[in-house]
């Protein structure tokens, strides 16, 4: 199985608030899954969990069907996650930080290069190969962090805000490579705040309310809803009018 | 008013530039500080405040002023430094509603204003103790003493603006910063002798009156040339193939304020091999505990920044154990030749120095801020009193 897997999963960083409560999310292989909420709703957390940088206070987490808090380490070789702020090096260029990305995750050393120069090559960065990845721009290093990502040929991508910073051409180029990556039996989640990408990249989109998923369809189906804006204004509205009768 | 302002926290800025991010970091910087101000003021004062009103002549100044050149030169490269590695300040006054004078007077102005401050504290005792001794010579110290860091700050962007020509920005400022230490540090070190110098009144005539007809004039140029600099994209670095397999950490510690760090160390590691002095078995013993740890500490800082990397890694831990060996290991062996060559003889001392050496390592395996932090502390104090097995 090459998906994501969270059963009643309850996590607090405070225990009397918790962030997430009770969330439940699959994701198959070969499905791209868009991941929606506001500021604060568990997003990252849930990605935190995923990757086994967090233990859930209770509830199961799998990855690749690996339970991620018994084998963390599998479950990690695996997938692949990358954060909305790339974890490079910056006074290091793009192959040195290959170089090292690959050493960390175990990449055989006959296949470092190889990998490293197919990945530049796709996202145009082969001709600025050598430059410190501190002069790149937003978008350069999050091409970059992707390749990183992608060394250690991972099941599972999970991505936090990949499209951030990124233009048109990198956008286009980011999508085609989620479709390959998914195509090839791998599975997707991202988050963005850009109602319109998750309606084109994903297959199935999931909306977080209060650390729970408050929507989850198909993407024909989130389309039949009204698009991505109209369900999640929907989902929001229905939580505030919920607020305001419990506080009245 | 939104001058003053703006000059509050740009002055903000540039100390918070300077002095370390955590609390504890800055406590103890702050301690050293007011220690070795504290220390350097008695050393020299008390011979001074003997010598009574006789000895109390302009000669003096000659020596004060040098000392004080010295170590505001070094403050304000540091405070300089800090500005052309990180011209994002400046570059948001530009975008500000501030006249063109101001973009350019601010950021130095609080540079000035940050060098100001660690001198106002060292300097303070002599103007007091002068001041009950001779008020008009004490008024003329205050005068000399503030041309001095005028002159001082010039320097410092004159020399900020040679090296970041020279060697482009980033690591013009890490020479730069490196420069700053010794400087501050030889000041420091030298500060008794530079007192006793006596060179008469003309020299500090001249000094003054330069100060008044030449300075403003030089120091128009040097904002400008400096802020042309600001203004100047940082042209792109490049690096080679990497070793496919192997981790990179000498180019990595190439590119850190580590050597620049052992450069700038370079006149505590003279005093302690050169000069006889009380404890100096126990300096010798923290300034090779400090080497060790100098470039374990710069390749680590960005894993301890952002130690999701290395936990993400499956094999985060076995490189962080392959950087504690090959960087820490090599270091450690070098520290413990030079600590036999400095004690032959003294086996005991050469022997806790070795404990300590093969310990240092061992405490960035601790990934608490606060527990890492401790335990180097207590290594250094301890360090200090191997000074006992001599």
């Amino acid at each position: 199985m090459s998906g994501v897997r969270l059963h009643n999963v309850w996590f607090a960083y405070e225990p009397s608030r918790p962030v997430l409560a009770g969330l439940d999310l699959y994701a198959r292989g070969g499905e791209i899954l868009g991941f929606l909420g506001a500021n604060g709703a568990g997003k990252t957390t849930t990605f935190r969990l995923l990757s086994g940088l967090l233990r859930p206070d209770s509830g199961e987490v799998e990855v690749a069907g690996v339970s991620v808090p018994a084998d963390p380490r599998e479950a990690r070789l695996r997938s692949a996650y990358v954060p909305d702020e790339p974890l490079l090096y910056p006074t290091l260029s793009a192959l040195e930080n290959l170089n090292m990305f690959a050493l960390l995750w175990g990449v055989p050393r006959s296949a470092m290069r190889e990998r490293s120069e197919t990945l530049l090559r796709q996202v145009d960065l082969w001709a600025v190969r050598h430059q410190w990845v501190r002069t790149y721009s937003r978008g350069m290093r999050q091409k970059l962090a992707l390749c990183a990502a992608l060394l250690h040929e991972p099941r599972v991508l999970l991505m936090d805000e990949p499209f951030n910073g990124l233009d048109i051409g990198a956008v286009l180029w980011a999508r085609n490579l989620l479709h390959q990556f998914a195509d090839a039996g791998g599975c997707v989640v991202f988050t963005s705040h850009t109602p319109e990408l998750v309606e084109s990249i994903a297959d199935q989109v999931a909306i977080l309310h209060q650390g729970r998923v408050a929507y989850s369809n198909s993407r024909v189906g989130t389309l039949a809803d009204g698009g991505v804006l109209s369900v999640y204004q929907q989902v929001c509205e229905g939580a505030i009018q919920e607020v305001d009768e419990v506080v009245a | 008013m939104m001058l003053a302002g703006a000059l509050a926290w740009e002055t903000r800025s540039t100390l918070r530039a300077l002095v370390p991010p955590t609390w504890l970091r800055r406590s103890l910087l702050g301690l050293l500080f007011v220690m070795s101000a504290a220390g350097c003021a008695a050393m020299a004062l008390i011979p001074f405040g003997r010598a009574g009103a006789a000895e109390m002549s302009v000669g003096l100044f000659s020596g004060l002023l040098v000392a004080n050149l010295l170590l505001a030169a070094g403050v304000a490269v540091g405070g300089a430094a800090a500005l052309v590695r990180q011209p994002e300040r400046f570059r948001l006054l530009e975008v500000a509603p501030v006249s063109p004078a101001a973009v350019t007077a601010l950021p130095l102005a609080s540079v000035l204003l940050v060098s100001l401050l660690p001198l106002a504290l060292l300097f303070a005792p002599f103007v007091v103790a002068a001041l009950r001794l001779d008020p008009l010579t004490a008024g003329g110290m205050v005068l000399a003493g503030a041309a001095a860091v005028a002159w001082a700050a010039l320097l410092a962007l004159r020399i900020t603006l040679g090296l970041a020509r020279r060697f482009g920005r980033e690591q013009g400022a890490r020479f730069a910063t490196a420069f700053s230490v010794v400087a501050a540090f030889g000041a420091l070190l030298g500060l008794r002798s530079l007192l006793r110098l006596s060179t008469g009144p003309a020299p500090v005539l001249v000094f003054l009156l330069l100060t008044l007809f030449l300075l403003p004039r030089l120091w128009r140029g040097a904002a400008g040339a400096f802020v042309a600099l600001l203004r100047q994209a940082e042209p792109p670095r490049f690096g080679g193939e990497p070793a496919w397999g192997s981790p990179s950490w000498g180019r990595l510690l190439a590119r850190t304020q580590a050597p620049w760090a052992a450069f700038g160390a370079l006149p505590a590691l003279l005093c302690v091999a050169l000069v006889e002095m009380p404890w100096r078995g126990g300096a010798a013993a923290v300034l090779l505990v400090s080497l060790v740890m100098t470039p374990l500490r710069h390749l680590l800082a960005p894993e301890f920044e952002r130690p999701e990397r290395w936990r993400l890694a499956p094999r985060g831990a076995a490189l962080r154990w392959s950087l504690l060996l090959n960087v820490g290991g090599p270091s450690a062996l070098a520290a413990l030749a030079a600590a036999a060559a400095a004690g032959w003889g003294e086996w005991a001392w050469v022997g806790g120095v070795a404990v300590l050496l093969a310990l240092t390592p061992l405490t960035f395996t601790l990934t608490k801020g606060v527990a890492r932090h401790t335990a180097q502390g207590a290594l250094m104090l301890v360090a200090m009193f191997t000074e006992f097995l001599r």
